[in-house]
């Protein structure tokens, strides 16, 4: 498999007045061509920036550095201005949590979905609404006469999000970011969207970076999974074998917030800490019930085979039993 | 069991003005719904963006008045209630962690605000009460006189819950009081809610969209799709058979955490008015 | 998590430190207070007694000029009345004019806009319907001819500003409280049984005060502008009292011979008012990032 996506050793660092946040602290991923790679965390882990970076759309107080982050085999990290702009769209492109505050509200959406199409001069005015048409179809925008004339806001979430995907599609990219593309969205229209996901990565034979902070959607979705906290990939590897055979307690954990029938939740305590200042050892620690006093030193990163990696002192059986 | 919440064939239509002259259109919201929680009950009302669950739960709460139809408090008409009788009955816990409490008052001042509108209660034990439940709810104390934005969202619901609880009320209307949270902050509002369903003497009326979140702590289910009541019953017998299609759709559209399953299938095409499914 | 007691102190620490670092905020509100501090200490601070004229001594241009004398720092009027002192004392007229009529259309605007965007519907249209009618009045002219009708003083010249200038107060406030009232701790206190005063009063006005005190800010150096063109067409403050728009007035006649007695007052408003501006700027730049979130 030939990587698309390559980064290693990325951090990225936000000074502030209270202090520098170390927001992403060294995370390593690549992502074949046509795979569905998933981040999964909760809020504040870094995960939604790490999307941001592979985009280039870093805030500008943001310090990013890495040992590699490669596209296609060229070193992002050199991308100038117009490099990055000509990677939006044909390359990598990317839809957001709630399409609202990502549409114009003054612009109907056939202006908006056309945009970037005529920008990257992949064709006519004539021709980018041809293909929005045809993309509208099938993501299931219809009748699209009428939707191409209307403005967001006279459309539901659902929709909106349809036509964020449709947009996204227009100049065919290799890889689609969703970041939390369903969160805001009834858990029906969730089903929806996500099918629809799928199903256009195969058609395409895009890879998708999927970012969410649910295991079920993980799940149902992903080829590989990644579980950030506080900055570090703690564990990944195929889902089969993440979920089903997790190696560290923030994974399992996570696994049992979920509401279940037959089990009693039980939810992890504490919150996630903040990231300022020296950060040493396991950053789950504090609310582990696993932790002992070496977790405080660095934690080095060990294989249970297949690419399955975790970030932890306990032996891979442990947590399960 | 005392009937706590009684609703009988409520129904209210929104006006959407049009322009001055012509008669407004009617959008309805709620049609003819009955519902009732018996005290110390747990009811679920369940469906999607739309479907008038916040909009019944509105009602219930005074926040808007239904069209037709009679909503009963503790044997008591709502509408008959005064603000303060009413206030010791019923309270909310709502979605956004961010809308639901004032930014610019300190936590203890916002859950103190239902105590000090009833009045009769001395600042002095307004405190005290608003102290115990801080720590009741799982705050740290030192938080105690901080501003809401130094606080994060599950906090924040947290202090919402204080607030909801500081008059004892027994019936507590959430109205999808996790869907904003990280799944496990929502576990831990899960587990808060059913320990203080204990402690308090609770009885909850509770929406929200996923059925996941619900299995759980409901004992009964009432599923809403385009304003009506299309199924209801209890937890267990809704589990494991439910009859509308839209009830099926809904439990199909849970996505547990097991890899290797497909994306189920869903097609939104039902007729309404189907049976209304087994009344308990 | 450890150390969030600190943290809290730290922010207010650091709000305080923003608001000093913000060069305008700190010099509006220096240069106000300086005036503020002049006009109480009107009676220690000045020389002369602004109204003792000395028609020996008219027109004395400022101590540093040919002529000038140094008792006399800023010179004299055509009545030999010591211009510093009657600059000093006029300081007082304006600061009374600018806060009072901030006061006064600050609780008239205000109490409109809260009625207007909390109740909405009819109310609304109502108060609407006020602020329009205000907004279709030429202020500054309303203000000559009832002035003019009632004859000027102080009191007159207060209640006419302040029953004038209201509309901005109405317009920003409504606004912002048609923003908050559906927030869904207003509906909480709704539930709790909380009456649309005490709403309006406990949950909604701390939201809006930042506005308000924006606008005031405002309000206040357009009073100050108003009573100075007041006064410089006569219809404001009556002659021998010391006023700046007065002292402009007088000093017109002699403006090619002495045009100090026109820049010296000129100055003084324009630099009350430019601080005024400053200071209420700086309040809205400090409030804009603190509150949500």
């Amino acid at each position: 498999m030939t990587a698309l996506l390559d980064i290693s050793g990325l951090k990225v660092d936000v000074p502030g007045r209270a202090g520098t946040l170390h927001a992403i602290r060294g995370i390593d991923l690549s992502i074949g061509a046509g795979e569905c790679f998933t981040i999964v965390g909760e809020s504040g882990c870094g995960k939604s920036l790490t999307a941001m970076s592979v985009l280039g759309l870093l805030p500008r107080a943001a310090i990013l550095s890495a040992e590699r982050m490669s596209w296609k085999g060229q070193d992002m990290r050199r991308f100038s201005r117009r490099q990055w702009a000509n990677l939006h769209g044909p390359e990598i492109a990317a839809i957001f949590q709630e399409p609202m505050t990502a549409l114009n509200p003054v612009l109907t959406v056939g202006e908006q979905i056309i945009e970037s199409f005529v920008h990257h001069r992949l064709g006519n005015r004539k021709a980018a609404l041809a293909r929005a048409g045809e993309l509208l179809e099938r993501v299931g925008v219809v009748p699209v006469e009428r939707r191409l004339a209307q403005y967001p806001h006279e459309m539901s979430g659902g929709l909106r999000q349809r036509v964020m995907i449709a947009m996204a599609l227009m100049c065919q990219p290799k890889l689609m970011i969703a970041d939390e593309p369903t969160t805001a969205l009834d858990v029906t229209t969730q089903v929806e969207i996500l099918k629809l996901l799928k199903e256009l990565q195969a058609e395409m034979g895009m890879a998708l970076l999927l970012i969410t902070h649910d295991l079920g959607v993980v799940a149902h979705m992903a080829d590989r999974v990644a579980v950030m906290y506080a900055g570090q990939i703690v564990e990944t590897g195929s889902v089969a074998s993440v979920l089903t055979r997790s190696a560290h307690p923030y994974t399992s954990a996570l696994l049992d917030c979920l509401p279940t029938r037959d089990q009693p939740l039980t939810p992890i305590p504490g919150v996630v800490p903040a990231l300022f200042g020296e950060l040493e050892g396991c950053m789950f620690r504090n609310r582990c019930r696993f932790a002992r006093e070496a977790c405080a030193d660095p934690v080095p990163a060990r294989s249970v085979g297949e690419g399955h990696v975790y970030r932890c002192l306990l032996e891979a059986n442990e947590v399960a039993a | 069991m005392t009937r706590l919440l009684d609703i009988q064939n409520v129904s209210l239509a929104f006006r959407q003005r049009t322009g001055l002259f012509s008669p407004p259109n009617l959008i309805p919201a709620v049609r003819s719904a009955s519902l009732h929680v018996d005290a110390g009950e747990v009811v679920a009302v369940v469906g999607e963006s739309g479907s008038g669950k916040s909009t019944l739960a509105k009602m219930v709460l005074r926040l808007l008045t239904p069209d037709t139809g009679t909503i009963a408090i503790d044997g008591k008409p709502a509408q008959s209630l005064g603000p303060r009788e009413f206030a010791r009955l019923v309270q909310p816990v709502f979605q956004d962690p961010y809308s639901s409490i004032n930014p610019k008052r300190t936590l203890a001042e916002i859950i103190q605000t239902p105590l000090k509108i009833a009045g009769g209660v001395s600042a002095r034990e307004c405190e005290e009460r608003a102290r115990d439940l801080f720590e009741r709810v799982g705050l740290p104390m030192r938080l105690f006189h901080s501003y809401p934005n130094q606080i994060s969202g599950g906090q924040r619901q947290r202090v919402a819950i204080a607030r909801a609880l500081i008059l004892r009320p027994k019936l507590l209307v959430c109205d999808e009081p996790t869907s904003a949270l990280d799944v496990s902050v929502q576990a831990q509002i899960l587990e808060l809610f059913n320990e203080l369903k204990q402690d308090f003497g609770l009885t909850y009326l509770f929406i929200s969209h996923n059925l996941a979140v619900v299995e759980r702590i409901a004992d009964r289910i009432a599923v809403m799709y385009r304003g009506e009541i299309v199924e209801q019953g209890a937890t267990d017998a809704f589990f494991a058979a439910p009859t509308h299609p839209y009830s099926k759709m809904l439990l199909s559209s849970v996505l547990p955490p097991i890899p290797g399953r497909p994306l189920p299938t869903v097609s939104r095409v039902f007729e309404l008015n189907t049976p209304r499914g087994s009344q308990p | 998590m450890t150390g969030l007691d600190t943290t809290v102190t730290a922010n207010r620490f650091l709000r305080v430190r923003r608001g000093l670092r913000h060069a305008g905020f700190v010099l509006g509100a220096a240069v106000l207070l300086l005036t503020i501090a002049v006009a109480l200490l009107a009676p220690l601070l000045a020389p002369h007694d602004p109204l003792a004229q000395n028609l020996s001594i008219r027109l004395l241009p400022p101590a540093w000029m040919e002529g000038g004398r140094p008792d006399h720092l800023l010179g004299t009027d055509h009545l030999g009345r010591d211009y510093l002192s009657r600059l000093i004392y006029g300081s007082r007229i304006s600061l009374i004019v600018g806060f009072s009529t901030m006061l006064i259309s600050g609780v008239i605007g205000s109490t409109l806009g809260f009625i207007g965007g909390y109740f909405g519907g009819r109310v609304d249209s109502f108060v609407t319907y006020i602020i329009n009618c205000r907004l279709s009045m030429p202020g500054l002219l309303v203000a000559l001819a009832v002035i003019s009708l009632v004859g000027g003083s102080l009191f007159t010249m207060i209640m006419v500003l302040g029953l004038l200038f209201w509309d901005r107060y109405a317009v920003v406030v409504r606004t912002a409280t048609q923003q908050i009232r559906n927030a869904d701790f207003v509906s909480a206190a709704r539930v709790a049984g909380a009456s649309a005063p005490w709403i309006i009063w406990n949950e909604i006005r701390p939201n809006v005060l930042h506005h308000i005190l924006v606008i005031a800010t405002l309000e206040m150096a357009m009073a100050i502008l108003s009573e100075a063109s007041l006064s410089f067409l006569g219809l404001g403050i009556p002659a021998p009292t010391p006023s700046w728009g007065l002292m402009i007035a007088e000093g017109r006649q002699h403006l090619f011979a002495k045009p100090f007695l026109v820049w010296i007052p000129g100055i003084a408003i324009f630099i009350l008012v430019l601080a005024t501006n400053l200071l209420g700027d700086g309040l809205r730049d400090l409030s804009q990032p603190e509150g949500r979130r």
